[in-house]
C-alpha cells in the first residue's frame, strides 16, 4: 500500500515538474541550470554556460564551450550528450537542423567552398563554418528524423529534401528514408509539378520525380531540360540561374525557383504538362547535333519519330509547332504522331482549335492542320481581352475564339475602361461598345474619356480651338451638357464617382452630385483624376488629394505628383488621412532626390521637411 | 482632496496620463537621448550604393529616441579627416550642418513645426513624459497644452530633454580585401571565356562566380563617426518662444541655433562571421558588416563622452539586471554606475546620485549584437545582462539608472 502510495506521489511529481515551470537560470558563478519558476531552487544542476527554456515538447537546448546537446525535463541528455556543433531552427519547419561532432571554424575565412561550385539553399558545412559535422534534423522533442549522417542538406522541398555525401546528391523523405542514393554532381529543386532535373558526371541530364524515381534517364543523352512558361507564346524558360541569382525581383515571382548553382538553366513553375529537352542527335553525317525532344510528365516521349527538330513551341490541345533544320515549319499531332508541314509563320499555340500564325503584316487564323479558317489582317493586338483586327484602314473586334463581335468598320478600337470599347469612325468622331459589340453611345464626339463607374466625360471643339466638355451615362443619356471648361471624375475610395465641375477657365470646381443633378462650390483650382484620387490644388497653390468625400491628402504638397506620391504612402502605411504636416514628411521622405545631395551642396529648404 | 480632484481632471486634458505605477517607465523614456543619424557616402568606391540601401534599412540604435530629418545619405568624392586626436570633425562636415540649418530643423521637429504654415505644438514634448513627472499641482493646473508662457521650471525640464539631441554623420566606405581572392576569380574568368565560344549561357555564368567569389565572403567596412550635440540653452530656447508660430521670424532666425562637435569614433567592425547567413542572401552580409561596425561606434561614443551616455534602468535587483548587452559596448571588462534620480521641491528631476557600483557577471552578457542569435554567439538568447555588486547597497537600487563609467 506503502510502496503503492508512494510510487503514485512520484509519478504525480513528475507530472507537475513539467516543461513549462522549469526555467534556466545561474548561479554566481554563471553556470546554468533549471528550476521552478515560483522558487530559486535548482532541480537541474547548474552546469552549462548556456540554458535555453523548454519547448513544449519537453526538451532543451544545452551548450558547453562550443558544444551543443539537448535534455529532458530531468536534466538527461537526448541523442548525443553534448555533441553538436549548431542546434537551430530548420527552414520554418518544427524540426531543428543539428550538426553531429565537427568544430566551429574560428576564422570563417579559410572555410573553403567546393571547387568550381557554389550552392544555395543547402546547409551544412561551408553555410555555417562548422568543419568535419555531419548534418541532419530531429523533432521539437530531440529525436532523430533525418540521422546525421549527410555533409549538407537542402532546405524543405515540400516533403522531400536533398541531401549531399562526398560531393554527390541524392533525395531523402521527411522521415530520412533514403529515395535517391547520392549519385548526381548536381541538382534542380522540386518545381510544382514535382519535378526536377539532375546531372551526372558527364554532364549528362536526367528528370526525377520526389518519389526519387528516374524518369527520363542518361540514355536520353539530354544535355538540358527546359520547362514551357505561362505566357501567350509558349515558350520555353531560357534564363540561366545566374541570372535568377542576380535579379532578386525574380526570386519572389512565383515562377522562377532559387537555384541552388549559379550553372545552367533556371527551373521553374509551370502549367503546361511537358517537359522540353535539348538532346545530342547524329543528322545526316553530322553528330551530335542539338535536337529537341518533348517528353510528358511521366518521362515518355512525347514527340516520337524518325524526324528530328530543331526548335519546338509550347504543345497545347495535343499540337505542337516544331520546325526541323532546314527551317520547315509543322504542325505535330501527339495523338497520331504525324506531322503537317505549314506555311513558315510565327504561331502561337492551339487555343480553341485555333492558331494565330503571322509573318510581317499578315495575321491569319490556322485550324490544327495548319490551314486558314479566317480572313488575312494587316495587324493583330489585344483589347479587352479580345483581338483587334486591322485590314487596310479598317478595325474591328473578334474574340478570342475568332468570332466577330464588333465588325471591320471602324477607323480606330480602344479599351474606354470597365471592358467598354471606344469605337472611332472615319470622321473622328467617338462613342462606345459593349463588351459584345452593341454600339450604346454612337460615334458623337470629338473627345471621349475612360468610363468611371457607369459615367464618361466627353467633349466637342468649339470655334476657338477649345472644348466644350460634359458628361454621360453609358446608355448615352447626357448628364452635363457639354458647357463646361472641364469635368473631373474620380471614383477612387469612393463606391460612386466623384464629379467636380468647372464653368470656366480659372474658375473654381464646383462639386456636382449625380442624384440631385446640383453643385456646390468648393476652392479647389485644379482637379485632375489619377490612380490616386482626385489631384486637387487650393487657393495657395499647394496640392492634395480627394477621395470621396474628404481631403485624404491635405493641400500642402508643392505638385501633382508629389500628392500622389504622398497618397500611395498613405495607403501602403494604412493611413485614413494625412493632414499637412504628415504629407510634407512623407513627402521629403520619398523625394527622389532625397539621398542624392553631394557634401558641398545646401539643400534647398523645399526638400526639407522641418 | 483637492489635488487628486485636480489631478483627475487633468488626466482628461494632459497627452499622457499620470499615475505613480507607470512613473518607473516614464522615467526612463524621459532620460532618453535623441538622435539623428546620416551616412557619407563615396559613389565611386567599391559597393558605395549597397552599402547606402543597406544604411536606410537600419534602424537607429534603440537605446535613442528617433530625431531623423529627411536627408540622410549625402555622397562625396573627397576624404573624410579622421580625428584622431580630437582636435575638430571635418570642415566640409562642419560647413554642411552650418549651411542646411541643421540646428534650427531638429528643433522645428521638437516642436513640431509646420513648414507649409509656421505653426508650432508642444504635443511631441509633452508626449516624451515631462509633465507626467509632475507632483505638483500648481504645475499641473498651468495646463498642458502648451509650454508656451508655461513657468520656466517646466520649460527647464523640457530644454534639458531637447539638448540631448545627437547628430552623428558616419562615414562609410567598403574595406577592399579582393587581392586574395583575386587570383583564383581570374582563373575561373579565363575559363569562362573559353566556354563561350561553345555554349554562351554556361561561360557567362563561371565568369560572374569568380566575381561573386572575390567579394562576399568577409565584407568589411570602414566607419568613421562624428557627433555633434544640438545646443539647446536659455538662449536657444528663448529663441524658440519668441519666434513661436510666426513663420517668418523663424526662418530668419534658424542660422542662430547651433551644433557643437562632441568627438568622433572609427571602427571596421572586426572579424564579422557570416554563420547563418543563406549564400542566397549576400546583402545580408553587407548589413551585418554595416550595422556592427556602427553599433560599436555609437557605443564607444558613449563610453568616451559624457554628455551622449545612455542610463538604462534596472530590469531587476534580484538578481540585477539590465536591457543593455554587448551592442552597447558591455564586456568583460565594463563598470557601471547606479543612479538615483533627485527630485527638486517641484516634484521635477534636478539630477541625479550615484548610489554604487556594478560590474556584468561573466557569461551573463547578452549579446544583442545584430544576428548574434544567427551566429550561434554566447549570450545570444539571454535577453538582459546580469551584474554584481562592486559597491553600495542593492537595497538602494530598485529604480535606479545604470550608466557606463569604464
Amino acid at each position: 500500500m506503502l510502496k503503492s502510495v508512494t510510487t503514485l506521489l512520484v509519478a504525480m511529481l513528475a507530472v507537475g515538474v513539467s516543461a513549462a515551470s522549469l526555467v534556466p537560470r545561474h548561479d554566481d558563478k554563471g553556470r546554468f541550470g533549471y528550476g521552478p519558476e515560483e522558487t530559486k531552487d535548482f532541480t537541474i544542476k547548474p552546469q552549462w554556460d548556456e540554458a535555453r527554456p523548454f519547448n513544449n515538447s519537453g526538451m532543451a537546448i544545452v551548450r558547453k564551450d562550443k558544444k551543443y546537446g539537448m535534455i529532458n525535463t530531468q536534466g538527461v541528455a537526448i541523442g548525443k550528450n553534448m555533441g553538436y556543433s549548431s542546434i537551430t531552427p530548420y527552414d520554418g519547419t518544427d524540426y531543428l537542423l543539428v550538426a553531429l561532432g565537427g568544430s566551429p571554424e574560428p576564422n570563417t575565412n579559410n572555410i573553403k567552398t567546393r571547387v568550381g561550385l557554389q550552392s544555395f539553399g543547402f546547409k551544412g558545412s561551408t553555410s555555417y563554418a562548422i568543419k568535419g559535422a555531419k548534418w541532419g534534423l530531429v523533432s521539437q522533442s530531440g529525436n532523430e528524423v533525418v540521422k546525421p549522417e549527410w555533409d549538407e542538406i537542402s532546405n524543405i522541398q515540400g516533403d522531400v529534401i536533398i541531401v549531399q555525401k562526398g560531393g554527390k546528391y541524392g533525395i531523402i523523405n521527411t522521415s530520412g528514408t533514403v529515395l535517391l542514393k547520392p549519385t548526381y554532381v548536381r541538382i534542380s529543386p522540386f518545381n510544382n509539378q514535382g519535378l526536377a532535373y539532375a546531372t551526372t558526371n558527364k554532364g549528362v541530364q536526367v528528370l526525377l520525380d520526389k518519389t526519387g524515381k528516374v524518369l527520363v534517364d542518361e540514355k536520353q543523352g539530354v544535355i538540358d531540360f527546359r520547362l514551357f512558361k505561362d505566357d501567350i507564346y509558349g515558350s520555353v524558360e531560357c534564363i540561366t540561374t545566374d541570372s535568377v541569382l542576380n535579379n532578386r525581383e525574380m526570386w519572389d515571382d512565383g515562377i522562377h525557383l532559387v537555384p541552388f548553382y549559379k550553372l545552367g538553366v533556371a527551373w521553374i513553375n509551370s502549367s503546361t504538362p511537358y517537359v522540353s529537352a535539348i538532346v545530342k542527335r547524329k543528322i545526316g553525317k553530322k553528330k551530335d547535333q542539338p535536337v529537341v525532344q518533348i517528353y510528358n510528365l511521366d518521362g515518355t516521349v512525347a514527340l516520337s519519330g524518325d524526324k528530328l527538330y530543331t526548335a519546338t513551341g509550347k504543345p497545347s490541345e495535343g499540337v505542337v509547332v516544331v520546325e526541323d533544320s532546314d527551317g520547315a515549319c509543322f504542325f505535330f499531332d501527339l495523338a497520331s504522331n504525324t506531322a503537317s508541314e505549314v506555311q513558315k509563320r510565327s504561331y502561337l499555340p492551339v487555343r480553341n482549335g485555333k492558331s494565330l500564325g503571322w509573318t510581317e503584316n499578315d495575321y491569319v487564323f490556322v485550324d490544327k492542320k495548319g490551314n486558314a479558317v479566317s480572313d488575312h489582317y494587316n495587324e493583330v493586338s489585344e483589347v479587352n481581352g479580345c483581338l483587334a483586327v486591322r485590314k487596310g484602314a479598317l478595325i474591328g473586334v473578334l474574340s478570342p475564339q475568332g468570332t466577330e463581335i464588333i465588325p471591320l468598320a471602324y477607323a480606330g478600337i480602344a479599351d474606354a475602361g470597365e471592358g467598354w470599347f471606344g469605337i472611332q469612325d472615319s470622321t473622328g468622331k467617338r462613342g462606345l461598345a459593349d463588351k459584345n459589340g452593341k454600339v450604346t453611345v454612337a460615334p458623337a464626339y470629338d473627345a471621349m474619356y475612360y468610363v468611371t463607374k457607369g459615367y464618361a466625360k466627353v467633349a466637342n471643339k468649339r470655334n476657338d480651338g477649345n472644348l466644350n466638355v460634359g458628361l454621360i451615362d453609358t446608355a448615352g443619356n447626357q448628364v452635363v451638357d457639354l458647357v463646361n471648361w472641364d469635368v473631373a471624375l474620380s471614383d477612387v475610395g469612393a463606391s460612386k464617382p466623384s464629379v467636380y465641375l468647372q464653368s470656366a477657365e480659372n474658375m473654381p470646381y464646383e462639386k456636382f452630385d449625380l442624384v440631385s443633378l446640383t453643385s456646390t462650390p468648393t476652392t479647389f483650382l485644379a482637379a485632375e483624376p489619377t490612380l490616386a484620387g482626385l489631384v486637387v490644388k487650393n487657393a495657395s497653390g499647394l496640392y492634395g488629394v480627394v477621395r470621396g468625400e474628404k481631403e485624404f491628402v491635405a493641400c500642402s504638397l508643392p505638385s501633382p505628383e508629389a500628392a500622389v506620391t504622398v497618397a500611395q504612402i498613405a495607403d501602403n502605411l494604412g493611413w485614413n488621412q494625412a493632414d499637412g504636416r504628415r504629407a510634407r514628411r512623407a513627402w521629403v521622405h520619398m523625394h527622389p532626390k532625397r539621398h542624392t545631395y553631394q557634401l558641398q551642396e545646401t539643400v534647398d529648404d523645399d526638400n526639407w521637411d522641418f | 482632496m483637492n489635488k487628486k480632484i485636480i489631478l483627475a481632471a487633468l488626466a482628461l486634458l494632459l497627452a499622457s496620463p499620470i499615475g505613480a505605477q507607470k512613473t518607473k517607465k516614464i522615467d526612463t523614456d524621459y532620460r532618453r537621448s535623441s538622435i539623428y543619424s546620416l551616412m557619407v557616402s563615396h559613389p565611386k568606391e567599391k559597393y558605395a550604393k549597397e552599402i547606402e540601401d543597406v544604411f536606410l534599412e537600419i534602424p537607429n540604435p534603440d537605446a535613442y529616441n528617433d530625431h531623423d530629418l529627411a536627408i540622410k545619405i549625402l555622397s562625396t568624392e573627397e576624404k573624410i579627416k579622421k580625428d584622431d586626436h580630437n582636435t575638430g570633425a571635418d570642415p566640409a562636415i562642419d560647413q554642411w550642418l552650418e549651411n542646411n540649418k541643421i540646428a534650427s530643423r531638429l528643433v522645428a521637429q521638437w516642436w513640431q513645426r509646420d513648414w507649409n504654415t509656421g505653426e508650432m505644438s508642444s504635443q511631441k514634448v509633452e508626449e516624451s513624459g515631462i509633465l507626467a513627472n509632475c507632483t505638483n499641482a500648481e504645475m499641473l493646473a498651468r495646463g498642458a497644452a502648451s509650454l508656451k508662457g508655461a513657468d520656466r521650471t517646466l520649460r527647464e525640464s523640457g530644454a534639458d530633454l531637447i539638448g540631448n539631441t545627437f547628430v552623428l554623420v558616419n562615414d562609410i566606405t567598403y574595406y577592399d580585401r579582393a587581392k586574395k581572392g583575386r587570383a583564383w576569380g581570374m582563373a575561373l574568368k579565363i575559363a569562362g571565356a573559353a566556354l563561350s565560344a561553345v555554349n554562351s549561357d554556361l561561360g557567362n555564368s563561371l565568369s560572374s562566380f569568380g566575381d561573386i567569389a572575390e567579394t562576399y565572403k568577409g565584407f568589411k567596412v570602414k566607419v568613421n563617426t562624428a557627433l555633434y550635440q544640438l545646443v539647446y540653452d536659455d538662449a536657444a530656447d528663448n529663441l524658440a518662444m519668441d519666434t513661436w508660430g510666426d513663420k517668418e521670424a523663424f526662418e530668419s532666425a534658424r542660422s542662430r541655433f547651433k551644433l557643437r562637435y562632441v568627438g568622433s569614433q572609427y571602427s571596421d567592425g572586426g572579424t564579422t562571421s557570416f554563420m547563418g547567413i543563406r549564400e542566397d542572401m549576400p546583402e545580408v552580409m553587407i548589413r551585418k558588416a554595416c550595422q556592427r561596425a556602427l553599433d560599436e561606434n555609437v557605443a564607444n561614443l558613449a563610453k568616451n563622452f559624457q554628455a551622449f551616455q545612455i542610463k538604462t534602468p534596472l530590469t531587476s535587483v534580484e538578481p540585477l539586471e539590465a536591457s543593455i548587452g554587448r551592442k552597447e559596448g558591455v564586456d568583460e571588462k565594463s563598470v557601471f554606475e547606479v543612479l538615483r534620480e533627485v527630485q527638486d521641491e517641484n516634484g521635477l528631476p534636478k539630477g541625479y546620485e550615484k548610489v554604487g557600483e556594478v560590474v556584468p557577471v561573466n557569461n551573463l552578457i547578452w549579446d544583442n549584437r545584430y544576428m548574434a542569435a544567427e551566429e550561434l554567439a554566447p549570450g545570444a538568447n539571454l535577453g538582459a545582462t546580469t551584474f554584481k555588486k562592486k559597491s553600495g547597497n542593492t537595497d538602494d537600487f530598485a529604480g535606479c539608472l545604470l550608466r557606463q563609467i569604464k
